[in-house]
């Protein structure tokens, strides 16, 4: 039975790994979680309040790639993937595609407020409160590397958690269908 | 040196990084124990000089390689098309050669004639103008090929080169990487694309969006196949999993996975922009696509990108469907490094042979080829692995009996591709904003 083999070695080494010690001595310092703090939230700022819609949607991808640095920073590699995978390599993607698309004009300036500016300032007010609250239970610490990480979350997702993650493959394929749907042309009917 | 020392050479315990990040050199069969002095007292400046060092060093293998892979594109393209290729920049002159009556050094004059001419083009590339467009969008302009070019190098820490000689270790996602971060290209073109404040170039960056994204589908889930098979995404691992299978120096997962690697191959061609799916570049069509604005040295990086990607991809197939460095006597370092060059160099000649074969496909054609086909013959490949899975599970099946699966899968492989007699159908012209 030499299938699987190759997973079983993955769980079964345990080996202290340089590289783990070594970001764990920079986040003790702080240097790489404040470093990427400050990459986000400047990119962040930049997507708000950038007048040109292009510049807006590359500090977009800035900020994914600076979260990306975060799950690493907490050892969690796959995620870091498919953060960069999902959230820039197809959405920011998507987005820059579709402001070239639509843009008639050739570095518009568009202006970076209209009517909901203060609807969506509580708003997000509000919704940063909310995940403060939600975090403020963490302690510093209590977040740790987990071994065999790839290999417990397939598990989870195939035994524990199967049926919600059929029931999210089933409504991407609807939305898949509803996109479909809205975008084919209206004569074929 | 001894042959016996040769043989451990690249035994670094923990790598090249290691060595690297800490400065010990730990090679435990020869008993060696080095550290450089001083390194271990600042970790942090260790931990930046072993990136540095490490992407020159990716850096400058990328670049020589690169030089060897254009040489030996426009040769192939000179074989193929009947002609000699570049002939007239050596240094020692097997021009000489050409007229001689020994059909040996007639040979050797042809296939090495020629072999500085990208040395050439590179100075000239160098020297050249950088040019600016006025109305371009200059941040964006100078930023793009750099991120082309980084995106390109960065899937290159992950290739095992030689056994326990890969220059990241103890990434458990393996070649998701090279993936997540080579999606930045896509980034880069898109960039130049608009940046340059030019219609041709705008188009062809929505277009290489457009293939990229499409592409990139069902090369993940061809590859899909190999993890389910092997368990895990770890490309040494892979190549250890492939060493273990058969008897002597293992069986190759493309015996398990053929329509697995066809189908990344054919993503592998369309992912790196080249002929049968050079849309982004067309210069029949677009004057020279995304690049039409740039020149010198800015140039020459998309044009370096553009060919370490190939190589890039060929190592990857090489490694996860043709054994990577396995192969006669590959414990010696060095021996299981050339095997992977070796195999990279196949696939490559693969690419180059199909490159000056086929015609160009049409912006729909490759769409409609990428959805249609390549997307649902991708999901098949999973099931097909699942239907191995379970032989060799359920069944109790040898390994050795799977090979039954591989002429199956050579007749399934050959309906799918027969040509079905078709309805003719009128095209209508309908919105195609990439045409």
């Amino acid at each position: 039975m030499r299938f699987y083999a190759a997973a079983d070695e993955d769980h079964k080494a345990q080996k202290g790994n340089i590289y783990e010690n070594r970001i764990r001595l920079l986040m003790s310092n702080s240097v790489l979680f404040y470093s990427l703090a400050v990459l986000i939230i400047s990119c962040a700022f930049a997507v708000v309040f950038l007048r040109n819609i292009f510049h807006a949607g590359l500090f977009l991808l800035g900020a994914f790639l600076g979260v990306a640095g975060i799950y690493i920073a907490l050892f969690n590699y796959f995620l870091a993937a498919v953060q960069a995978l999902v959230y820039s390599g197809a959405i920011a993607v998507l987005i820059l595609f579709g402001i070239m698309l639509t843009q008639r004009h050739y570095r518009k300036e568009d202006p970076s407020h209209n009517a909901f500016k203060w609807i969506a300032f509580v708003l997000s007010f509000g919704i940063a409160g909310f995940l403060v609250d939600s975090f403020r239970s963490l302690k510093p610490g209590s977040i740790f590397p987990v071994k065999h990480l790839l290999y417990q979350m397939g598990m989870a997702l195939m035994q524990t958690y199967a049926i919600p993650f059929e029931v999210i493959s089933a409504l991407l394929l609807v939305a898949l269908l509803g996109a479909f749907s809205l975008a084919r042309e209206k004569e074929d009917l | 040196m001894t042959l016996q020392a040769l043989k451990h050479l690249h035994r670094f315990d923990g790598g090249l990084a290691y060595f690297l990040a800490t400065g010990k050199l730990k090679i435990s069969t020869l008993g060696i124990h080095y550290q450089i002095p001083w390194l271990h007292l600042f970790p942090l400046a260790a931990w930046i000089i072993s990136m540095f060092v490490m992407s020159g060093i990716v850096a400058g293998f990328v670049s020589v390689n690169v030089m060897a892979l254009v040489w030996l594109e426009r040769k192939v393209s000179g074989l193929i098309q009947n002609r000699m290729g570049p002939m007239m920049i050596n240094i020692l002159q097997p021009k000489m050669l050409a007229s001689s009556k020994n059909p040996v050094l007639k040979w050797i004059s042809v296939w090495f004639g020629g072999w500085l001419q990208t040395m050439a083009d590179g100075v000239k590339l160098l020297l050249k103008e950088d040019i600016i467009p006025v109305n371009a969008d200059k941040w964006v302009f100078i930023t793009a090929p750099i991120c082309v070019f980084t995106a390109s190098l960065m899937g290159y820490a992950l290739i095992p080169f030689a056994p326990q000689f890969p220059i990241i270790e103890n990434l458990n996602i393996g070649f998701l990487f090279i993936f997540a971060f080579g999606s930045y290209t896509v980034i880069g073109i898109l960039m130049a694309g608009w940046s340059s404040n030019n219609k041709y170039s705008l188009l062809g960056g929505m277009r290489s969006a457009a293939q990229l994204i499409t592409y990139e589908i069902p090369m993940l889930l061809a590859l899909l196949g190999v993890v389910m098979m092997t368990g895990t995404l770890k490309m040494e691992k892979i190549v250890n999993f492939q060493r273990s299978l058969g008897t002597h120096h293992g069986h190759w997962l493309i015996l398990y996975q053929p329509l697995g690697f066809l189908i990344f191959l054919i993503a592998g061609i369309a992912e790196t922009n080249r002929t049968p799916f050079d849309m982004p570049e067309a210069e029949s069509e677009l004057v020279s696509g995304f690049n039409t604005e740039y020149s010198g040295f800015r140039f020459s990086l998309f044009f370096l990108s553009e060919f370490s990607n190939m190589f890039l991809s060929c190592a990857l197939g090489a490694t996860l469907f043709l054994g990577g460095w396995s192969g006669p006597g590959s414990s010696y370092g060095i021996i299981a490094f050339l095997w992977l060059m070796i195999k990279a160099y196949g696939l490559v000649l693969v690419f180059m042979w199909i490159r000056w074969t086929l015609p160009r496909v049409r912006i729909d054609q490759m769409m409609e080829f990428g959805w249609k086909v390549l997307t649902p013959l991708a999901l098949l490949n999973i099931l097909w692995t699942g239907g191995e899975i379970l032989l060799v599970k359920i069944q109790g099946y040898q390994h050795q009996y799977l090979y039954i699966w591989f002429p199956i899968s050579l007749l399934v492989l050959a309906m799918l591709f027969m040509p079905k007699p078709k309805k003719k159908r009128e095209h209508k012209l309908k919105f195609a904003p990439f045409l």
